[in-house]
């Protein structure tokens, strides 16, 4: 007893809890149990501390939040995809737009944006579908969107940051080049930084609040992935992000934004696509992988039901579960189900 | 007829060397380890004659004027014997052949290897007396009892075991951490880089240091110089032979500019030839709030110098070092939010970290075959301005706790990161031992660095590194430790291992008697 005195007066900002989780802060460099902390056991750097320290009552974000009463989420959702003209992105579009949702779809070139729109538009009608242009490695153009948003839409209630590149290419880092390198880096990990900046700041203030999704990719598990590092690094950093950014919202009393992830395993899109020219992965491809229209037709309904619910919790979607990933490699191998089935394999 | 009379000097004169040493040798340490010390002499001596006899046809005014220094060299007395065998060696080499500098290492070499073995071998002729010592007394205690005795001399053998086990280990680890080593660290103009790299310089490295801003960098370079000639006029012995290798220079590179960082790669293998070890030490923060509050600027900055810049010069340093001989070793400094524990208030920073892991899983799989090792180094957390900018008095009440200043931890990390062997490996400061000490001296650790206004306490740079000298041969508590748990695993099983004979030979002695 006499110890927990003294501890809690040693450290006022750390809480030492009465199930004796200890928790530390970890503003900035900070490993404490290498072993440990990479098997994400022992101790866990949740910066507990930092809550009554950063936690400013009087900042304008959070009068702003607190003062406006917040209304129901009601479909028909707006929806808000980054690099939606084709591959996933359009897919899931798509798939909104049938369950009735308005749809903001974007990408970097204008005319992959205006074909884009055109069809979806032909197919869907008018009045539910909105196109800009938007490269999100820069910030203007992401803040331009959100003006384009608010003025076509109001507001966003889904904002999917799908937006992704692997260079299209598979090869060891040592061979890969400048461009290709920093196009991944910047478009994955900055422009998603860029974005959820942006969808945050823009739905604190909406009465209805949004609900932000992250696409994953392979590696976001710590999992390896060579031939394409520096894209796994990336798609690492974006779930890193996000359980970073839950835990800022919640230290900040943000209730009515939250930020998921959304994993759609592999998908038979030119980015997976682009990288079969060996026989282990021409094997995964086939025994995992499904067309954008198959992943969009379950993710969709999945990510409806969030602010369908009103639910306010941090989820983590997967299309691709552990369970049935082993269930198809296991049919696959019993039975050869699914062989040659995107790609000829010899 | 000239040349045929001192031709026959030459052996004497070596001859005379040679008893001279013997004598010498005897004197110290009268016991059957010296003659192996002797013979090794021998050898090396007598190839020293053929040497001679093979330039027979060397001009005669040369030879004299060699004469002469000789006998200066010999009338030296003390450290007579091996600046004059060095310096026997320097001449005959420097008229047979051209490349006189390669044969002057060569006998740098070759001193530095002799004078290693005598010492390892006096420390075997002590430990073996002092042993002998005990044995005896042991023996007296005894008063002739046979069992006894038996377990004494059981005992003496474990301990004549686990001291060459122990013996070896520290002979080998002194071999590993000889020999400069060429070094890159990236963003080493202050904070733990710069201390990374003095360390590396103060061990006797070719250290390449680099920042953005070219002035920064000549500073450091021009501080490091300083810092290396102080060095040097402190050293002695072979800590002055090690630290004449040791150079600094500096480039200016942006690692998030491609061009910048191939520059930083010619720049190094020009002015060292190959590349050792690399380290991606450049990374930044930008304070410590919500995402909502960083700027554009912000993020990219910290997106391109962490994760960018890492990649670029991980790939970079791999394209160097795949081409030379020697493996070469590249460091990725870890940080918060490595371990997959979210970072709030940093989750820019932590999430470019957290990517920069799972980049080390690829690459131990990509460079699987190479002489490449790719590691991980953790500095735990480190009083510099990454840390300390936008941090408040509550944090910094914290970092009193767990904190520690940049030379404290490029001590501990340096060594580790010289000899670091295959790939894969973390090297870690903050280790189980050092969190347990820091948290059970929390309560003396109060106002360690900050007061309770977060007025930093500890002195600035400069003052720190004038008390560096005394600094550095301090005993510390906690290297010890660290010390204590890699070798004691070893002392424990031997140990054992020699418990299990005794007892199982006592037993075995007693059996036929009860």
């Amino acid at each position: 007893m006499a110890a927990t005195t003294t501890l809690s007066f040693n450290f006022p900002y750390s809480t030492l809890s009465s199930e004796s989780k200890l928790s530390l802060s970890s503003p900035s460099q900070f490993k404490p149990y290498t072993v440990a902390s990479r098997q994400n056991v022992c101790i866990s750097t949740t910066a507990t501390l930092s809550v009554s320290a950063f936690r400013n009552p009087t900042s304008p974000m959070f009068l702003a939040t607190a003062s406006r009463n917040a209304e129901p989420m009601l479909p028909p959702f707006n929806v808000l995809i980054t690099g939606s003209t084709k591959g996933i992105g359009y897919a899931l579009a798509k798939e909104f737009l049938k369950a009735g949702d308005n749809v903001l779809i974007c990408s970097r070139s204008d005319e992959r944006v205006e074909s884009a729109v055109q069809s979806l538009r032909v197919e869907f009608g008018e009045q539910y579908v909105w196109g800009t242009k938007c490269d999100v490695r820069i910030a203007e153009d992401v803040k331009n969107l959100v003006s384009f948003a608010q003025e076509k839409l109001k507001y966003i209630d889904i904002w999917i940051n799908n937006a992704g590149s692997n260079a299209y290419c598979y090869k060891p880092l040592v061979e890969a080049s400048d461009e290709d390198l920093i196009e991944v880096v910047t478009t994955n990990t900055l422009g998603l930084m860029i974005c959820c900046r942006e969808a945050i700041k823009m739905m604190v203030n909406q009465p209805r609040g949004g609900h932000i999704f992250n696409i994953d990719g392979a590696g976001s598990d710590g999992r390896p992935t060579p031939r394409f590092a520096a894209y796994g690094a990336t798609k690492r950093s974006v779930v890193h992000l996000t359980k970073s950014l839950q835990a800022e919202l919640q230290m900040q009393d943000v209730k009515n934004v939250v930020v998921h992830n959304l994993s759609p395993g592999m998908v038979t899109t030119d980015l997976l696509m682009s990288g079969v020219n060996t026989k282990q992965a021409k094997f995964f491809i086939n025994v995992l992988a499904e067309p954008a229209e198959v992943v969009a037709e379950y993710l969709v309904p999945n990510i409806r039901s969030i602010p369908a619910n009103g639910s306010k919790k941090p989820t983590y979607i997967r299309f691709l579960t552990g369970l049935k990933a082993y269930s198809q490699i296991f049919s696959r191998l019993a039975f050869g189900a699914r062989r040659n089935r995107y790609i000829l394999e010899d | 007829m000239a040349t045929v009379v001192k031709l026959h000097l030459f052996p004497e004169s070596l001859n005379r060397h040679r008893t001279r040493l013997l004598g010498r040798g005897f004197g110290l340490c009268p016991s059957p380890g010296v003659l192996g010390f002797g013979h090794n002499c021998d050898g090396f001596s007598v190839r020293q004659c053929r040497a001679f006899r093979t330039e027979d046809d060397g001009d005669v005014k040369e030879k004299k004027s060699r004469n002469l220094k000789k006998n200066e060299v010999n009338s030296k007395g003390e450290n007579g014997f091996w600046s004059s065998l060095k310096s026997i060696l320097l001449r005959n080499f420097m008229v047979g052949s051209k490349s006189d500098d390669e044969y002057r290492q060569a006998v740098v070499k070759v001193e530095g290897l002799l004078s290693s073995i005598a010492i390892q071998i006096g420390r075997y002729i002590v430990t073996m007396m002092s042993t002998g010592v005990i044995l005896s007394i042991g023996f007296q205690m005894s008063g002739g009892d046979s069992q006894m005795d038996a377990l004494i001399w059981y005992s003496w053998l474990g301990g004549v075991i686990i001291g060459t086990m122990i013996g070896a280990n520290m002979v080998l680890e002194e071999h590993c951490r000889a020999g400069p080593r060429n070094v890159v660290i990236t963003g080493s103009t202050r904070g733990l880089g710069k201390a990374l790299a003095r360390e590396f310089l103060l061990s006797g490295d070719r250290v390449i240091v680099t920042s953005r801003s070219l002035e920064s960098v000549q500073a450091t370079v021009k501080e490091l110089e300083e810092n290396l000639k102080e060095g040097i006029a402190n050293a002695v012995g072979s800590s002055l032979t090690k630290l004449s290798h040791a150079k600094v220079v500096g480039i200016a590179c942006d690692v998030c500019e491609p061009h910048d960082v191939q520059r930083l790669a010619d720049f190094a293998v020009k002015e060292l030839g190959y590349v050792d070890i690399w380290i991606n030490n450049a990374g930044t923060n930008k304070g410590f709030r919500p995402l909502l509050q960083f700027s554009d600027e912000d993020i990219k900055q910290i997106v391109s110098t962490n994760l960018v810049g890492s990649i670029l010069c991980t790939r970079e340093a791999m394209r160097v070092m795949r081409n030379q001989a020697n493996a070469g070793h590249i460091f990725n400094m870890d940080g918060a939010g490595s371990g997959g524990s979210s970072t709030p208030l940093t989750a820019v920073y932590g999430s470019t970290k957290c990517g920069l892991r799972q980049l080390q899983g690829s690459l131990l799989k990509e460079c699987k075959r190479s002489n490449v090792g790719v590691h991980t180094a953790s500095p735990g957390m480190v009083l510099t301005d990454l840390l300390l900018s936008g941090s408040t008095v509550q944090n910094r009440q914290m970092f009193n706790i767990i904190c520690e200043l940049p030379e404290t931890v490029a001590r501990t990390l340096v060594p580790r990161m010289r000899v670091v062997k295959g790939t894969g490996k973390a090297i870690n400061y903050l280790t189980p031992p050092r969190i347990l000490l820091a948290l059970v001296t929390a309560w003396l650790r109060r106002g360690r660095w900050f007061d309770d206004q977060g007025r930093a306490l500890y002195a600035a740079e400069a003052d720190r590194l004038r008390n560096w000298a005394e600094d550095r041969a301090r005993f510390s508590f906690t290297d010890a430790m660290e010390m204590y748990t890699e070798n004691t695993w070893l002392s424990v099983f031997s140990l054992s291992v020699v418990c299990a004979f005794i007892i199982l030979s006592s037993t075995g002695n007693n059996m036929p008697g009860t």
